[in-house]
């Protein structure tokens, strides 16, 4: 090598051709030629692989690959011709046999041969664009083999026809079906064109057949059981011998033929369809029904909405069936049972799923306020578990019922109204001592303040500051007092203040002379140290303990209510007394008197006076004496009625008018603040805002809101807008 | 045929109303009131009057407010005899609103259904 220039090393060819002799090349193809013949017949252990692949590099090298190739495809073809007889020679069973022999002994001779052609399928196939040895072996064994009219029709039947033995209950061969259909994976889309196609074909004609049978025979749940069966029997098939690409398409047929197209009939079936399961609480079937339907389309909103119908269409009846109103503790019973019941079924059977529950409380929104009493019933129910006397139930017990009041609250419209009541009812509990504990009651005011907010409890709160103030100040009364009371009645005085309490406040009626004294005692005692104040005894609302004691010497201690005490020391000085002279010496009001004669004269085992004549109304002209010979087996009789009651039908209206002339002011304030806020504002608009502010408390009527829009109008507190009528606009 | 109002007439109903009144009231007195109508419609003509202060007198028997004084005459002028263009959801003073059901429950108004 010179040292001046650096040149590459080169290697130059031969100068001359070198030719190979064609009949080299045919005399090189006929010994592969003959090897391929012996590895289809099974004689492969004899030849040299060696010897081969040389064979088949020469060829290629030379130039001979395309009559390589071309030799090979005829070659193999011709044995899979052969191949394709044997198999279509096969009876029955053995057919599926012979087609999977076939396919195994055919994948080994094709990796035989393609190891032999391995040198032609790395250079003269990719520069020629020819299949590889591997996919040319497939594509030849499709076209002659499961192509082959013979065999492609009897194929698919076969492998249908087992399926479909199988899904009658038969056992069939798992592991030679895999084998089939992994073939025709290997295929390429041979597998979804051939089979799965026309399989989901046939399978959704025989669930179409099998659904029609069984919604014929069956009920409801026993259907959903063998839907349920079949989609895991499908799904078991395709992870044992299918692509599992197929099991979604499968499941999807399953669920269109036995579910999607009967959900109607299934829902709606008498006397099993859903309606039957919520009511006879059939939690499996009902979380089967849940897990089948949340398959298909519309399937939960399906259940979801006759679900809400039954329950409004219960609820409607419940509320307005006048049986189940006669016991309101009974009425707001039965509509915790009923939450309960349907909280239980989301949760066991519907998968505490929140759609379900919203239309759970959509629903009893919906009923409880169909009836404008339910906020006066559901304080009643409260008013009976807060009261002592309640036996065997523990402080704990009570306080899970009373979230469960808090529920069927929050569903109200009317929370104002409910309120009303419930300081009527806490008033009557407080003043005659019959609250099961301070504590109790303490908590489910806070619970309402949680919900309602201060305004709404701030009140309630001062009726307990009374309560408690009222138990210093009878403290300070019976010390400064000393022996001076000695024999004397003994009195206990609560101090409302007038405002925090519910009741009107009426004229006290004239109080017999061995009261009087110590009433006026407490008076002095009181405006003594509170200057300024006034004190009005509200005979309406107080108790009295009264021992009297009968014609044969027996002794009771009556527990009555302040008007009859003052009835029944009448009867101290007098036998006989007409309902008019009760009247005039006692000035207690007409309505509350009757009423007061009657539980005293008028109630088996209760009878301390007795009335001529013995009717049950109390007449203006009756006459009524002292009961020498009242019996009881209790020494303790109770006749006062102070505990809270159902209101009568005009009390009821009357409590209702003064809610609506409480909400007025409510509503004119929503109005300045929205106004004053927005200055110019379109009618509808207020009502919206108005509506959106208050509902919290209770829905405002429309008209009202424009009744109290008017108004504000004449107050000049707003005015139309000039130029558009339908404007208001805020006078600063 | 109804013809629009001038802005004279409507100065002057309204006025009317500021004039009728007891001095210290706000609202007018319904007799004096009707006494007004019949003289201010005689001079523009609106049919349906009678039926209005017909209807105040059985069901109303109160004092009317100027609101409800001012918006009558928007009412007549452009609420045609039919009641066909009266909107519920158009901010009529409630005593209107009233007006309209009283007419149509007692067939005085039979109004097209749309």
């Amino acid at each position: 090598m010179s040292a001046q220039k650096r040149r590459t090393f080169k290697i130059e060819a031969f100068k001359h051709r070198v030719e190979i002799d064609p009949k080299y090349a045919e005399r090189t193809w006929k010994v592969l030629e003959h090897a391929i013949h012996e590895i289809y017949n099974h004689n492969a252990s004899g030849l040299s692989f060696e010897e081969l692949y040389r064979n088949a590099y020469n060829m290629v090298l030379h130039k001979y690959g395309e009559k390589l190739y071309s030799g090979l495809v005829t070659t193999m073809t011709g044995h899979l011709k052969e191949i394709a007889k044997s198999i279509e020679d096969a009876q029955g069973s053995l057919f599926l046999e012979e087609l999977d022999r076939k396919w195994g002994e055919h994948n080994k001779a094709l990796q035989m041969i393609r190891d032999i052609m391995m040198y032609m399928d790395r250079t003269f196939v990719p520069s020629s664009g020819r299949t590889p040895v591997h996919d040319l072996g497939l594509n030849l064994w499709r076209d002659n083999i499961i192509h082959s009219s013979k065999i492609q029709s009897r194929l698919l039947d076969t492998l249908l026809d087992l399926i479909h033995r199988e899904r009658k209950g038969e056992v069939i061969n798992r592991g030679l079906m895999r084998n089939i259909t992994k073939m025709l994976m290997d295929l390429g889309p041979v597998y979804q064109e051939d089979f799965e196609k026309p399989f989901l074909e046939v399978s959704a004609s025989f669930y179409s057949g099998e659904s029609q049978q069984l919604i014929e025979c069956c009920d409801c749940g026993e259907y959903l059981r063998k839907a349920e069966k079949r989609l895991s029997e499908e799904t078991e098939r395709v992870s044992h011998y299918l692509d599992s690409a197929s099991e979604v398409k499968i499941t999807s047929v399953v669920e269109g033929e036995m579910i999607a197209n009967h959900m109607q009939r299934l829902v709606h079936m008498e006397n099993s369809g859903l309606v039957n399961m919520l009511v006879d609480d059939k939690y499996e079937d009902l979380a089967r029904m849940y897990s089948l339907f949340r398959r298909v389309t519309d399937g939960l909103s399906t259940i979801r909405d006759v679900m809400t119908a039954h329950l409004r269409e219960t609820g409607r009846q419940l509320v307005s069936d006048p049986e189940k109103l006669k016991d309101p503790v009974d009425f707001v019973q039965h509509l915790l049972d009923e939450k309960d019941k349907y909280d239980m079924i989301i949760s066991k059977s519907f998968n505490n799923d929140k759609t379900f529950q919203n239309a759970l409380n959509s629903s009893f929104e919906y009923f409880i306020n169909l009836n404008n009493r339910s906020p006066e019933f559901i304080s009643l129910y409260v008013d009976d578990k807060l009261r002592k006397g309640l036996k065997g139930v523990t402080e704990e017990d009570v306080e899970v019922v009373l979230d469960k009041v808090m529920m069927l609250f929050r569903y109200l419209q009317e929370k104002d109204v409910f309120e009303k009541y419930y300081k009527q009812h806490l008033a009557k509990r407080l003043l005659s001592g019959k609250t099961v504990s301070d504590d109790v009651e303490r908590s489910m005011i806070v619970k309402l303040k949680t919900e309602c907010g201060y305004q709404f409890t701030s009140k309630l709160e001062g009726m307990f500051t009374d309560m408690k103030t009222s138990v210093d100040t009878l403290q300070g009364f019976y010390a400064s007092q000393h022996a001076e009371i000695g024999d004397g009645p003994t009195l206990a005085v609560q101090v409302l203040t007038t405002g925090s309490w519910p009741t009107q406040p009426s004229p006290p009626c004239n109080l017999p002379p061995e009261i009087i004294g110590i009433c006026e005692k407490f008076r002095t005692y009181y405006l003594g140290t509170h200057t300024g104040r006034r004190l009005t005894w509200q005979t309406n609302m107080g108790t009295a303990d009264i021992k009297a004691t009968f014609g044969k010497g027996q002794k009771h201690e009556l527990n009555v209510s302040t008007y009859q005490m003052c009835i029944l020391m009448l009867f101290n000085s007098a036998e006989r007394l007409s309902y008019k002279e009760i009247e005039q010496a006692t000035e207690i009001p007409a309505s509350d008197l009757k009423r007061c004669l009657q539980s005293l004269a008028c109630v088996k085992g209760k009878n301390v006076l007795r009335k001529e004549p013995m009717s049950k109304d109390i007449a203006e002209d009756d006459a009524f004496y002292f009961n020498d010979k009242f019996t009881s087996k209790f020494i303790k009789v109770k006749i006062g009625t102070v505990a809270a009651q159902k209101e009568s039908e005009p009390e009821k209206q009357e409590t209702r008018q003064r809610v609506e002339e409480d909400r007025k002011p409510q509503i004119e304030a929503a109005i300045v603040r929205i106004m004053k806020s927005r200055r110019v504002l379109d009618h509808n608009t207020i009502v919206t805002e108005v509506t959106s502010q208050l509902q919290s408390r209770f829905l405002p009527n429309p008209v009202v809101i424009k009744k109290r829009i008017e108004s504000l109008i004449e107050r000049e507190f707003l005015e139309r807008d000039k130029a558009d009528r339908k404007l208001y606009r805020y006078l600063a | 045929m109804a013809s629009v109002p001038s802005e004279k007439f409507r100065e002057i109903y309204n006025f009317a109303f500021v004039w009728a009144k007891e001095k210290g009231q706000k609202s007018l007195a319904l007799e004096t009131a009707i006494g007004m109508w019949q003289l201010l419609f005689a001079e523009w003509h609106w049919s349906l009057v009678d039926h209005w202060c017909q209807f105040l007198q059985l069901k109303h028997n109160k004092a009317i407010s100027r609101d409800t004084w001012s918006q009558l005459l928007e009412f007549a002028k452009t609420i045609d005899l039919q009641l066909s263009n009266y909107d519920e959801e158009g901010a009529w003073p409630y005593l209107i609103d009233e007006f309209v059901e009283y007419l149509t429950e007692n067939g005085i108004v039979q109004r097209p259904r749309n």
